[in-house]
């Protein structure tokens, strides 16, 4: 699997786990996914928003314009119910792949 | 020049409209994020142009993201992309897609082929413009004694039409129709025609039968003649046929005609009650034909029109007229001018009114046209035909869901990379949608290769166009509406399965999957078992039809035709006489006989009989015929009570009559030699015979019907009808020298001849064809099972690979273990066989009620489908079976 395929891969679990905390525009999801991993994790806007937009559309988020200060407008994104859903899934996927590695790479590591 | 920022972003924002993916909220949402990045920017202190150049640079790939959205918008970008991934998955699993696929075509196949015809039956005489005005009006002798029917026939009397035309506001045109056979000589060749219809100019103003040549104003005259346009072509080629002439000899009018061509119309579509008709003639010349006398009593037509009954009635009713209301009024016109003749006879004409588009659905009639289908039979097509389609559509689950082992991982990785389930669903919907889809085109492109064969075997006209587009429609509409039902089980399994699962181990299906699956298993096989009764059962009774004893000897006798008489001129007693006596000096000749009537034929010579004096006041109808003096013996007859024919006593000649026992015990006597010796008359003359024997009931008609009353007279009769000829020696040498003393004798009639039995077994035909067809469907079902039942067998294999390894290392028999893996399988087929038989038995019982002569079917024909099917589920696993009881444990058990 390629760099780019894992990130692809878990672009959803992270979104859905980031919104579980409270709703974020789209420019702060790419500042706290940078945050988050230390820099090592750098989503592109050309990731970002189609997986937005499409997880919308499919009912896992929801979203509202909210009217800044300055009268600019402002998407947030929030996780529904079916969101939860998926995002637990998606966390059992996940962590029995984690699980997976860690017990693989203990077990060869031990012996030594 | 001073950096406007806000003139920048402007000008960044429209460069975005360029791109067709987005939408101004979308815009909106990416000048928010560069304006935020913008700011963000400033904070850590760069210059305005600095932080717009860098963030208008991070959102760099505008371009990539527009196309995102169209894709997400546009379905059929999305469905490009899983088409291209599912050519992919097909050729990866070859096997599993053929086997899936080839399941498809075959139900399909067979599912279009039995929808089509039942559909095609079901379209007679729709095509015409007038359709829903046309009736036919048909007349009923019922008692009305008993209310039972005495005669149901097709036809109606010569001056029904008009009178009904007349008579009542209601109907706005009427049309009659005469049938006869017919001889056409021409200067090249003379043949014969079957279908000649006398009709009214009205027929063409009525039915859509459109004119190639002519008009139909030019129909209603002394000496003209509508023929088809395959006649036309066959005596004129492709030249102008209007205005030539041609010489028409009629079989049953006895007509003797030169005729013009005065228009020439397009052959009659095949699903009509009208096809095959190669000439129309105006009733005129019938009307002509038949003044002063008739053959059979010394009236004009005009005196008997309304007692004569061989005459078609069609009638056009108004639009918005009440029809129960038209038919009481028919009725009404039928009973004044009856009342006369039936009035002291116990009996009563019935009109009835039939629509034009469902006489091709009624069964059962005398003197019919073209003989109808049974509805229930069609039902029963449409029935088979959704019956294979479930037998494929349940292989196509169980094979997709018995390939999930293999499919699990890539579903696995698929859900890692972040499919969500309802992506997959759709996945492997679109999957068993292209699939039917792909074997529906398969599936009308092998129709329409072997329509040829199929519009001869049904015999009907398998041209697809136009006019079959609505039914196409239809059948696509509900194979893809199965398909998806059938696509959704899978898709739900395959996109269920849990990453965890997959990886913990190759996959274990829950029990409720295994469950679905073998009431799947179950219900195909309670079709097949269904299938398979019913089709022994069917082999069953057609066999016996065709053996039963007929009560009469038709075995190795050649039939050959008699010319009408009314060809050949007053001395056409003698020259059939002169045929008859040259044929008997023949060595290879054994005996000969003439009758007006073969057996097979359908009988249009009935009257009503009873017997003087008044001992007995019942009115039977009986059929009639006419046989040479040694008929009785020839055909083995057997006389029960009195004597056959002697020609040795004058006074039997045209006198004397032979009855069945039916028509005696119909007649009101109890024992056969009571009624010897007794004069009986029929109602149409005045002519008394005297019953000298009683014969044993014998099948004249097919085993199909109930033996009716007879009547056997010895007379003249029967020389224009035919001579039954039994040989010995050489068939082609005796045909030739039939042949030569026929063209003797009657030089300018064409020579005709058959062989009985097969002649009798023609009634047979649509009987053998329904057989047939349930034998192909059957065998077609029994091999789509085979194919499900190989991807199961090849499943389950996988998945009790271990517990047979765990029984193996514990110490189990091989033969244990063949019963442990069997034992599943045999249950699946008792359950199913338990379901089918009492269906099996609910409608086999209803088929037999149609036949009058039925075999009572052996229990254990209902058991035999299950023996059957266990042999043919054992033969199938066997070889998935000794692999599974084969298998190393070693391997297996390593590996889990």
């Amino acid at each position: 699997m390629s760099k780019k395929d894992l990130v692809g891969a878990s672009t959803i679990p992270i979104v859905l786990s980031i919104l579980l905390e409270r709703e974020h525009y789209g420019y702060e999801l790419i500042r706290k996914v940078h945050e988050i991993s230390n820099g090592n994790l750098e989503w592109s806007e050309a990731m970002l928003y189609p997986v937005l937009h499409r997880l919308q559309k499919d009912g896992y988020l929801s979203s509202r314009w909210i009217v800044l200060e300055n009268g600019r407008r402002r998407k947030y994104y929030g996780i529904t119910d079916l969101g939860r859903t998926l995002l637990n899934e998606k966390k059992e996927d996940w962590t029995s792949m984690v699980t997976l590695f860690i017990n693989l790479w203990n077990l060869k590591i031990e012996p030594q | 020049m001073k950096f406007k920022l806000n003139e920048e972003i402007d000008r960044w924002k429209k460069s975005l409209h360029a791109f067709q993916g987005f939408e101004p909220e979308n815009i909106e949402e990416l000048e928010d994020h560069l304006r935020s990045d913008i700011e963000q920017k400033v904070k850590q202190g760069k210059t305005e142009e600095e932080a717009f150049m860098e963030a208008r640079t991070r959102i760099k790939n505008v371009k990539e993201i527009s196309e995102l959205h169209i894709k997400m918008r546009n379905n059929s970008s999305l469905f490009l992309l899983n088409i291209r991934f599912l050519l992919k998955i097909l050729r990866r699993n070859k096997s599993h897609s053929f086997q899936s696929l080839a399941g498809l075509i075959v139900g399909i196949t067979i599912c279009t082929i039995t929808f089509y015809y039942a559909n095609y039956e079901l379209s007679y005489d729709t095509f015409h413009e007038k359709t829903e005005a046309l009736f036919r009006v048909r007349v009923d002798v019922v008692s009305t004694e008993t209310g039972e029917y005495q005669n149901r026939r097709a036809t109606g009397f010569y001056a029904l039409p008009e009178a009904l035309k007349d008579e009542i506001p209601e109907i706005t045109e009427s049309t009659i129709l005469y049938p006869e056979a017919a001889v056409i000589i021409n200067e090249e060749d003379n043949f014969s025609i079957d279908k000649v219809l006398y009709t009214s100019e009205s027929f063409f103003n009525m039915f859509t039968i459109p004119l190639k040549w002519g008009s139909s104003n030019e129909f209603d005259s002394p000496d003209g003649i509508f023929i088809s346009a395959t006649l036309a072509e066959r005596l004129y080629g492709e030249e102008n046929p209007l205005g030539k002439q041609f010489k028409y000899l009629g079989v049953r009018t006895g007509g003797d005609f030169t005729l013009q061509v005065r228009g020439v119309f397009e052959d009659v579509p095949k699903n009509s009650y009208f096809k095959n008709t190669d000439v129309f003639l105006p009733i005129q010349i019938f009307k002509n034909l038949h003044t002063p006398t008739l053959s059979w009593a010394p009236i004009t037509i005009e005196q008997v029109k309304w007692r004569w009954t061989d005459f078609y009635t069609f009638i056009e009713v108004q639009s918005g007229a009440n029809v129960v209301q038209v038919q009481e009024k028919i009725q009404d016109v039928l009973d004044r001018n009856r009342r006369e003749f039936d009035a002291n006879r116990g009996r009563k004409q019935v009109a009835s009114m039939e629509p034009m588009d469902e006489i091709n659905l009624v069964t059962g009639l005398h003197n019919e046209l073209e003989a109808g289908v049974n509805k229930e039979i069609l039902w029963l097509f449409f029935g088979i035909g959704i019956m294979v389609m479930i037998i494929a559509w349940i292989n196509y689950v169980n094979m997709s869901t018995a390939t999930s082992i293999s499919r699990s991982k890539e579903i696995g990785i698929k859900k890692a990379l972040g499919a969500i389930k309802k992506q997959l669903v759709s996945q492997f919907l679109l999957e068993s949608t292209v699939l039917t889809m792909l074997a529906l085109f398969i599936s009308i492109a092998l129709v329409l290769l072997i329509s040829g064969r199929i519009s001869e075997f049904f015999d009907i006209q398998l041209a697809i166009g136009l006019q079959d587009l609505p039914f196409f429609l239809t059948l696509t509409i509900i194979i893809l509406l199965g398909s998806i039902i059938a696509g959704i089980y899978p898709a739900m399994i395959l996109s269920s399965f849990k990453t965890v699962d997959i990886l913990k181990t190759a996959s274990k299906n829950s029990g409720a999957n295994v469950w679905v699956r073998k009431i799947l298993v179950v219900f195909q096989f309670a079709i097949v078992a269904f299938l398979l009764t019913g089709a022994l059962v069917v082999y069953q009774q057609f066999q016996f039809m065709i053996n039963k004893d007929l009560g009469i000897d038709i075995n190795g006798k050649i039939a050959v035709d008699l010319p009408n008489g009314i060809f050949l001129g007053d001395d056409f007693d003698v020259k059939t006489e002169r045929l008859l006596s040259s044929y008997r000096e023949l060595p290879q000749i054994k005996t000969i006989s003439g009758s007006s009537m073969l057996p097979g034929d359908i009988n249009g010579w009935r009257h009503s009989l009873s017997v003087d004096g008044g001992e007995s006041q019942n009115l039977v109808v009986f059929n009639r015929m006419s046989v040479s003096d040694n008929y009785i013996e020839d055909f083995d007859i057997k006389i029960i009570a009195g004597r056959p024919f002697d020609k040795n006593i004058t006074s039997d000649y045209a006198e004397a009559l032979i009855i069945n026992r039916s028509g005696m015990e119909q007649l009101g006597f109890s024992s056969p030699d009571s009624i010897i010796g007794k004069s009986v008359s029929f109602a149409v003359g005045p002519q008394a015979y005297k019953v000298v024997g009683v014969a044993e009931d014998f099948h004249h008609q097919s085993v199909h019907s109930i033996i009716e009353p007879l009547s056997i007279q010895f007379d003249s009769a029967y020389q224009e009808g035919f001579l039954a000829i039994d040989f010995e020696g050489d068939f082609g040498e005796t045909i030739q020298s039939l042949e030569e003393k026929y063209a003797e004798v009657f030089p300018e009639v064409p020579f005709n001849f058959n062989f009985l039995d097969s002649r009798y077994r023609e009634q047979y035909e649509s009987d053998l064809q329904f057989q047939n067809i349930f034998r192909i469907i059957t065998v077609v079902s029994i091999l789509l099972a085979i194919i499900g039942l190989l991807a199961l067998s090849t499943y389950f294999l996988n998945q009790q690979k271990k517990s047979v390894s765990v029984r193996k290392v514990l110490g189990a028999e091989k033969w244990e273990l063949v019963r442990l893996v069997t034992r599943e399988y045999l249950l699946l087929i008792i359950i199913a066989c338990a379901i089918s038989i009492p269906l099996s038995i609910i409608s086999i019982n209803r088929w037999l009620e149609g036949f009058v002569f039925r075999i009572s079917v052996n229990p254990l024909l209902y058991v035999l489908p299950t023996i059957i099917l266990s042999a043919i589920v054992l033969l199938t696993i066997s070889r998935n079976t000794s692999k599974l009881v084969n298998v190393n444990p070693a391997r297996t058990l390593r590996n889990d």
